[in-house]
């Protein structure tokens, strides 16, 4: 008996350092490795989790990859699996430089040699600790299984921020940070027991944000650099349904305004600039929270009109001490004289950028193939495409990196409906770099697996903490702080 | 050897009862159950559902529940499981009392009977009689062990926990029992009662801090899936849980008291508790459930045989009837003879729950509204209140994306159904369309569906269903239950100009 367990044992030995050998023989196509995701020639930045990629039809992987500062490793297995502390050592080694990988793959029980490919480091640091983002079926009018995770950028780890499981029923949203610090956060949840949860420095409170003088519930926030305030907009929020096999749902505003909220005071303050009878949409502040951006758009009915809902981007100025913006607005860019709708606009923290999703027409441009990612340059008015990062898919949620070199954003690229993160890195005259997608554990099998979609994406300097269970007791118990109008 | 049969004879009885029920009486009740799950032969399903407490009587009970797809199989299970609980119930039962006593055996049919009656509840889900079973078993195991039973209890506690979550207070309660009837209430037993109590409350609690931390109290003591709607226990739930407890008990009081008598009276309790189950399930809702039941399995003519027995006046109930004449070609000459309830009769919003839209599902895909129809089978199974998934609802939500060319997302889902039992061969044929526009054109239903779908943007407006119809008509005039349906609209909608209008078309 124990004689058989050591040859079993010694058999599984050598069969493991047999498949973990770099194959002596091989064919050498000239052509590019069919790998999923497609990370060849993407920027990365040094210690991401290790991107870990499928071979398409391959039994066995085998990838060497060596370093043009320095270091080489190799990852294998039925796909390419790489040491996370290893690749973390190759990354920072090679920060400026190229990783160059060497694909050998066995197919039909025949090795084959790909052409290299190259992947570039990126000097710029991403030195979060991971991302934030919400996962949801993307359904129509019914969610199940909902929640706001967080993901170790530098490993594979990912774990609930708060889910289905504690608030069943409860539509949960807009995870939002104070420039990617989770001390300042706010979560917004939609049904029985909804509220707007704000946490400064562990102290949370549940916000009624409901008021007589407002059309709706507070709706996409975005922080001011103090903390003390939050801009947000107002929307009705509705959708309607195609029945052809272009696009399936539209999205639209039936009214919108945009405010701010006192986070000190919990006072709504209200300003007749950014509440008319247009439609005005996701407010945020600059940089240096002296200025609000939001988009407007004309009032059009839906849903027979809502081709024609154009929103333009403008600016207006806000005064911190009284929370009140100025009187008149200026347009920064009319993307409706173009034909084109700009929405979710996104200033870089260190206030030269900003970035914008622009489609055809329409509020929510996750819905719209042609939607794309675009730079403005706030001191010269001068717009780029983020070429490299865009896709023939819809690209939209998208923000920054504290360091504002990196950018996350979902893209509907892989398959037309369900949203996946991307990153790509800007430089500082704004090009962007080909995107790589989230790296995962197992990609092939994980994506394909995986039928919730990604959004709201953002960086999280820390890991975000939230007492779960008397969390949920406070959120059950409707005990709320009703807002006030300033 | 008399006394054998007597068992046997009973047992049967109960078992050919629940045949009977399941296969004649409600067989839509196994298909509903059936169809608001999804068993997956995968490592990461069995992974998620184990991760919980009580995961592995849900395991168990959605391997089982999968093969209600046949009608034949399902009852034979329920039948199985009916008759487990209550031979499960009579082991523990003929442990207490210690001796071979037969007589009381027709008071093991109680438990069973009732579940039949509670299941009448549509949120009643089977994981609770399996978690009884399970519960009921580690009892009987346990009552069979004789040395170091304090430890081996210390360990079994927290087992059965994680087995069967709420089934550990049944598990407690009866182990308990038996240890103080069969050892006596000494001292030792006292303390040994204290700590059974101390580690039955650890073992909750070690879950809320650990592997249940995400979960509400209510999921972590009443269980994660007995009842289909989270933060609902039926008091039913509890009573036959004290069922289970109670009568090993009775069975020991009643051993000393003269047999005859009392064994006919429970006979008769037992067949009187029999009928009054069959009484408990609600016309109104499982009238319907079986329409859905006929719809899903396309017997129009069943459909519309039930409705002439009468049926409850509700638009699924319509909805069902009008698509059963519809698809027989009689929708405009015989719609009036049935219960009309206007145009949500025909195709009606969508309700956010899992049931009430299931028909107007199906009256979408037939009538060629095919991104309709997607979009209600994806809500329908993001609605179920327990957030499982469904087999036939990623069936419809998988030929929804075939016939939209969307073929990388229709491959997620027949991914999915490959992994089960019943539907993997559907799906495996399915996975030979992805990506070969012609073959899809050539499926007698994936083409049609195709050539049907509108070329140009159609956006879904309930005010205007009538014309929306037509032009889904209009742009393939093969499609003649369009027409049917719009026509039917105009007339339900009263508007005679239109529909004379429009119904010189359909000559």
């Amino acid at each position: 008996m124990r004689i058989s367990i050591y040859i079993i044992s010694l058999a599984l030995f050598f069969a493991a350092v047999g498949c973990a050998s770099r194959p002596s023989e091989y064919e050498k196509l000239e052509v590019e490795a069919p790998i999923f995701p497609d990370y060849a020639g993407v920027t990365i930045p040094a210690r991401i989790a290790p991107l870990n990629f499928n071979v398409d039809g391959a039994e066995k992987v085998w990838v060497d990859v060596k370093g043009s500062i320095g270091g080489e490793m190799s990852g294998s297995g039925d796909w390419a699996v790489f040491d996370i502390e290893e690749w973390g050592e190759l990354t920072e080694k090679n920060k400026g430089g190229v990783l160059v990988y060497d694909v050998y793959a066995k197919k039909d029980g025949n090795w084959v040699k790909y052409k290299p490919f190259e992947i570039s480091v990126s000097a710029d640091e991403l030195g979060e600790y991971g991302l934030t983002y919400r996962r949801i079926a993307p359904g129509y009018e019914v969610f199940s299984d909902i929640g706001i995770y967080q993901r170790d950028i530098h490993t594979y780890e990912e774990e609930a921020i708060i889910d289905h499981r504690s608030a069943p029923g409860e539509c949960m949203n807009c995870h939002v940070s104070n420039r990617t610090d989770p001390r300042q956060m706010q979560i917004h949840f939609r049904g029985v027991h909804g509220a707007t949860l704000v946490q400064v420095d562990g102290q949370r409170k549940l916000l009624n944000t409901v008021t007589d003088s407002t059309i709706a519930n507070c709706m996409y926030p975005y922080w001011h650099p103090s903390g003390n305030y939050i801009a947000y907009s107002l929307n009705l929020i509705h959708q309607c349904f195609n029945e052809s096999n272009h696009k399936f749902i539209e999205v639209f505003d039936k009214a919108s305004d945009a405010l701010v909220l006192d986070v000190r005071t919990n006072q709504l303050v209200l300003t007749p600039a950014i509440q008319t009878e247009d439609f005005e949409s996701y407010p945020v502040f600059s940089a240096d929270g002296k200025k609000i951006y939001y988009c407007t758009s004309k009032a059009y009915r839906g849903p027979e009109e809502c081709d024609k809902i154009r929103y333009d981007l403008c600016v207006i100025d806000f005064d911190e001490e009284t929370g009140h913006t100025a009187n008149v607005a200026d347009t920064l860019i009319k993307a409706s004289a173009e034909g084109k709708s700009i929405t979710h606009p996104r200033p870089s923290y260190d206030g030269k950028w900003l970035l914008y999703s622009e489609a055809d027409f329409g509020v929510f441009p996750l819905n719209h193939p042609e939607s794309e990612l675009w730079l403005m340059n706030i001191a010269t008015g001068e717009r780029k495409l983020l070429k490299n990062a865009n896709s023939d898919g819809a690209e939209s949620y998208h923000n920054w990196s504290v360091n504002s070199k990196w950018i996350v954003f979902c893209s509907r690229r892989l398959d037309g409906v369900t949203n996946r993160i991307f990153i790509t890195h800007v430089d500082d005259e704004g090009n962007s770099t080909k995107a790589f997608l989230l790296p995962q554990y197992n990609p092939k099998e994980y994506y394909e697996n995986m039928i919730q979609a990604y959004n709201t994406p953002d960086f999280t300097l820390e890991k975000v903490e939230l007492d779960i269970r008397p969390f949920i007791e406070e959120l059950y118990s409707d005990k709320r702080i009703q807002v006030t109008i300033k | 050897m008399k006394s054998i049969i007597y068992r046997v004879l009973l047992s049967t009885l109960l078992g050919a009862f629940a045949m009977v029920f399941w296969m004649r009486i409600h067989p839509e009740w196994l298909s509903f159950q059936e169809q608001y799950q999804m068993f997956l032969f995968t490592g990461d399903y069995m992974a998620l559902r184990l991760s919980v407490a009580g995961g592995v009587a849900d395991y168990v009970a959605e391997f089982l529940v999968q093969f209600f797809y046949y009608t034949w199989s399902g009852a034979l299970v329920m039948a199985l499981l009916l008759v487990g609980l209550q031979l499960s119930v009579w082991l523990i039962s003929y442990r207490l009392c210690g001796e071979k006593d037969n007589r009381h055996y027709a008071i093991s049919l109680l438990p069973s009977l009732l579940m039949v009656s509670y299941m009448s509840d549509p949120g009643v889900m089977p994981t609770y009689l399996v978690t009884l079973i399970i519960a009921l078993l580690c009892v009987w195991g346990y009552a069979a062990i004789e040395k170091h039973r304090e430890y081996v209890q210390v360990a079994l506690i927290p087992l059965v926990y994680w087995m069967t979550g709420y089934g550990v207070f049944v598990y407690a309660i009866l182990s308990l029992v038996y240890d103080l009837v069969k050892g006596g209430v000494t001292k030792r037993n006292l303390i040994f009662a204290v700590v059974h109590i101390i580690v039955v409350a650890l073992s909750v609690f070690v879950a809320t801090r650990s592997y249940m931390v995400r979960y509400t109290m209510h999921d972590i003591l009443y269980g994660v899936n007995n009842y289909r709607e989270r933060f609902v226990t039926p008091s039913m739930q509890h009573w036959i849980a004290v069922s289970v407890v109670v009568i090993p008990i009775l069975v020991l009081a009643l051993s000393k008291l003269k047999y005859v008598v009392i064994s006919a009276v429970e006979v008769l309790c037992a067949l009187a508790l029999g009928y009054w189950t069959t009484n408990q399930y609600s016309p109104m809702i499982w009238q319907q459930l079986k329409l859905d039941y006929m719809v899903r399995n396309q017997r129009w003519n069943a459909v519309l045989n039930t409705a002439k027995m009468g049926m409850p006046q509700t638009p699924m109930s319509c909805t069902a009837v009008n698509l059963a004449l519809g698809m027989k070609g009689q929708l405009l000459d015989n719609m009036f003879a049935y219960y009309q309830c206007g145009q949500d009769g025909l195709i009606s919003r969508f309700d956010r729950n899992m049931v009430a839209c299931t028909i107007t599902a199906e009256a979408c895909y037939h009538v060629g509204l095919i991104n309709a129809a997607l979009r209600y089978n994806y809500d329908l199974q993001e609605a179920i209140d327990n957030r499982r998934k469904s087999c036939r609802f990623s069936q419809r939500v998988a030929e929804g994306y075939i016939v939209n060319h969307r073929y990388d997302v229709a491959e997620k889902y027949l991914k999915r159904l490959r992994a089960t039992l019943f539907y993997s061969d559907w799906a495996k044929d399915a996975t030979t369309y992805l990506y070969d526009d012609a073959k899809v054109d050539a499926h007698p239903v994936w083409g049609k569906l195709r050539k049907y779908q509108f070329a140009d943007q159609e956006l879904n407006s309930f005010s205007d269903m009538d014309m929306m119809l037509y032009r889904l008509y209009d742009h393939c005039k093969e499609n003649k239950l369009a027409l049917d349906y719009a026509l039917a609209c105009m007339l339900l909608n009263r508007d005679m100009d239109k529909f004379n209008e429009y119904y010189e078309l359909r000559k």
